[in-house]
């Protein structure tokens, strides 16, 4: 008895190790020699521990951001950053443990959903899972669950999920790519079925459809692929603008030029970003591969769904063009969400690439290139909309001046916010 | 539900069954293979784009291999253009569909390796296509 309540209280209350001995289990069940998974295990938990220690770094410097904006532009900035949520939920929520077995939870759903129904999806994209049990678990938290209810609840509208949203893509995935064999596992679905919608209604139709001419990325953009780099970009003009218009004596620069200690607050954000995402990929880099094993198996006539480079091949030109007008769309919204009482949501530079290259796909197969252009801006705008929805609870709960950025992951956590949350209350 | 696409769905569907080759196309396909083969042993070493000439000529020779249904080494010459070149035209999209059918193939046959050593190839297709979508073929 004694070596159980030890277990209860001294174990699995531990994040880290909770998730270090999931991804155990994994690589048992994946019969893996005992090297490797003591190997895995041991990554697993390291990883955990430097996501943590990335959320750290991230949070001083948000704080710095929140003073700054406020005192130059009289309103609040929301950055959008899910792993600034991630983190935060994890480290001053202690939603660690939570997360950890709603995410092995999704998986497990997941794989029971397709096993058992028609809908053979198996949701691969590892770090989409992580983020959509972090916001089932953080507004499953906001909506008075705890404990096993909250997460088997998250763990099931998860898995839910993770099989809808590939099923809801697949009709126009089939269009692209011509064949039924991989299907989308990106949680940004219902933005680029939104965009498919406007562009059905604005596009071009049948014998008018034009295809888009080849566009290339001028090679300033090369930074697109380092995360942290796309993260810089943004981040280092918008602390020195906002420190610019906010002047100096706002946070605690001490003997330091105020733009000078703007720019390295800047440089901080970027580097808990840089090292929160190494700690996931640690993290993720035995968990993943263990249980995707164990669902092909499991689900042997399963439609793998994929993360949404993949679909790039099939109209890179497509893609450039909805990165190009989904930034259009982010800006508009931008400026004019603030006019009806919603914060200023700043631009992300890799969601407008990743969801709106994807997006700008969805809209060219359904609507040509007008139905990409007008869809891509309307995406855009949806995709802060929604985010810009989720700001009033996130401050609620005491997260910083962050939001979340997957759209699936918004409307999961809309879900618990406007139906489960008021009929729990009701009882 | 969602059903935008009415008659288009049937025109997918139709694509998607297994094409039967006639002996004229399986003996077009053979002369692909021979020939490419010759023009890839008659490359010139000093060519300046020797690299994007063999990529291409690869990928002529693993869709070929891919439409006769000769899988295994089909496979071996698209993964040999993407050695010489990351592209993401045809070669690319064949190559993942390869990849995704022996990860099925593993998936049934319950082998633990074949399964990760598909979902690495997988993965790896997926930083090519970033790559390249974002800097172009290089």
């Amino acid at each position: 008895m004694g070596v159980v309540n030890f277990i209860i209280d001294n174990v699995l209350t531990q994040a880290s190790i909770t998730i270090a001995l999931i991804a155990m289990m994994g690589l048992l069940l994946q019969k893996k020699a005992t090297g490797q998974v003591i190997s895995g295990t041991l990554k697993t938990l390291l990883g955990f521990q430097v996501l943590s220690a990335g959320s750290s770094i991230i949070v001083g410097s948000l704080i710095y951001f929140g003073e700054i904006f406020t005192a130059g532009f009289n309103m609040q900035g929301i950055i959008p950053s899910i792993e600034a949520i991630n983190g935060q939920a994890m480290n001053e929520l202690g939603l660690g443990r939570d997360i950890a077995f709603t995410f092995l939870a999704i998986f497990v759903f997941n794989i029971l959903i397709a096993r058992f129904t028609k809908w053979k999806y198996i949701f691969l994209t590892g770090q989409a899972i992580l983020w959509m049990a972090t916001m089932t678990t953080v507004f499953g938290f906001f909506a008075g669950l705890r404990g096993v209810t909250l997460i088997l609840v998250g763990g099931l509208v998860g898995g839910i999920f993770a099989v809808a949203m590939p099923a809801i893509a697949q009709p126009i995935i089939r269009i692209v790519t011509g064949s039924n064999d991989i299907a989308l596992g990106h949680f940004c679905t219902i933005g680029y079925l939104f965009e498919a919608g406007v562009a059905k209604i604005f596009g071009e139709k049948g014998e008018n459809k034009k295809s888009i001419e080849d566009i290339k990325l001028p090679e300033s953009f090369e930074f697109l692929q380092d995360t942290y780099l796309s993260v810089m970009v943004v981040m280092v003009p918008l602390y020195v603008i906002t420190a610019a218009f906010a002047g100096p004596g706002v946070g605690d620069p001490g003997a330091q030029h105020y733009l000078m200690f703007a720019f390295l607050q800047a440089i901080q954000f970027v580097v808990g970003v840089y090292v929160l995402l190494a700690g996931v990929r640690l993290l993720l880099g035995e968990i993943v591969p263990a249980f995707r094993g164990i669902a092909m198996k499991l689900v042997p006539d399963a439609i793998p769904a994929l993360d949404c480079p993949v679909f790039f091949p099939y109209s890179p030109n497509a893609v450039i063009l909805g990165f190009i007008t989904t930034t259009i769309g982010t800006i508009i919204a931008m400026f004019t969400l603030p006019a009806f009482g919603l914060a200023m949501i700043l631009p992300g530079m890799l969601t407008n690439f990743f969801a709106g290259g994807t997006a700008g796909i969805f809209g060219n197969a359904v609507g040509g290139r007008r139905g990409a252009i007008i869809g891509g801006i309307a995406h855009g705008f949806f995709i802060t909309l929604l985010p810009a929805l989720l700001v009033t609870i996130f401050n609620s709960m005491g997260f910083i001046n962050a939001t979340a950025t997957d759209v699936d992951t918004v409307a999961a956590a809309l879900l618990y916010a406007w139906i489960l949350s008021p009929i729990l209350k009701a009882f | 539900m969602f059903n935008f696409f009415g008659k288009k769905k049937e025109k997918v569907q139709a694509v998607q069954e297994k094409i039967q080759l006639s002996d004229e196309r399986i003996s077009e396909l053979r002369d692909v293979i021979e020939t490419t083969t010759a023009e890839i042993s008659e490359i010139d070493p000093a060519d300046a784009n020797i690299n994007g000439l063999l990529a291409s000529l690869y990928e002529k020779l693993g869709l070929a291999y891919a439409e006769l249904g000769e899988d295994d080494q089909a496979l071996v010459s698209l993964e040999k253009s993407l050695d010489y070149k990351l592209t993401i035209g045809d070669g690319y999209k064949k190559l993942m569909s390869i990849y995704n059918a022996k990860r099925a193939e593993a998936a049934r046959n319950g082998s633990d390796a074949g399964i990760e050593e598909y979902m690495g190839k997988m993965d790896n297709m997926r930083q090519i296509a970033k790559k390249v979508t974002i800097s172009g073929s290089k």
